[in-house]
């Protein structure tokens, strides 16, 4: 049996948080659209924050000052029930949801008092595992806050 | 700003892609009907100020922010982080 040797291409980006980074290029996510509100750019790479951390970041590959925390969104609400669209789940090659390929993110915002900080359920992002397609959606959902309290007072 | 009247069932074609059509008017209430490629967003204008608002918050944190913010993390977190 023929042994294929995989070549990984991996490239360097300049990030400002983060230093000089390495990152597979096959693990670059683009997204359909840049988002609202931020610097024109579509490519990113999704690091871990640290080990065992449920926070992690996109970071720009074109843009090294722009970066975002995002976090799955079912470990801050248990019943997150995300209402898709049709044409949204279309877009990123798929027929339905849940998709074992598809994986919601919500963005996080962090205020002064990071212990205020809150998580977009209603925007969140939609990624495609397998393809790498991203998109960030309006879920039809009528309640779900665009700033959801992510830390209980205790 | 193009301001354009249209009455009930006429429509706007914008670019080579895009048509908004007035479908129904009742009182001040006026729905429309919007074609457009599934790669263009179309969202109310409150929500989209909100979203834009709450993506600039999310861009502008740092790392150091969240250090000592403890959580606790189930196994799917683990697992999907294990697939990207």
């Amino acid at each position: 049996m023929e042994q294929v040797k995989e070549e990984t291409k991996n490239k360097k980006i300049n990030t400002t948080r983060f230093g000089e980074i390495e990152i597979n290029e096959d693990k670059i996510i683009k997204f359909v659209e840049s988002l609202p509100g931020l610097p024109k750019s579509q490519n990113f790479v999704l690091l871990p924050h640290k080990e065992k951390s449920p926070f992690m970041w996109f970071q720009s590959t074109e843009l090294p000052e722009l970066a975002f925390v995002v976090m799955n969104p079912f470990v801050c609400v248990e019943s997150f029930n995300p209402q898709i669209a049709v044409d949204d789940l279309s877009i990123l090659g798929f027929k339905k949801y849940p998709d074992s390929d598809a994986m919601v993110l919500g963005l996080v915002s962090i205020p002064e008092d990071p212990k205020e900080m809150t998580i977009n359920l209603i925007a969140p992002i939609l990624l495609n595992l397998q393809t790498k397609a991203a998109k960030q959606i309006v879920l039809e959902n009528e309640d779900y806050p665009i700033k959801h309290r992510i830390l209980t007072e205790e | 700003m193009l301001i354009l009247s249209r009455k009930k069932d006429e429509s706007i074609v914008i670019g080579n892609d895009i048509e908004v059509m007035v479908v129904g008017v009742e009182g001040d209430n006026v729905k429309l009907g919007i074609k457009a490629p599934k790669d263009i967003s179309i969202y109310r204008r409150e929500i989209y100020d909100q979203i834009q608002t709450a993506n600039i918050e999310a861009a502008s944190a740092s790392p150091e922010v969240l250090e000592g913010v403890g959580l606790k993390t189930k196994n799917q977190v683990k697992k999907e982080n294990e697939r990207l």
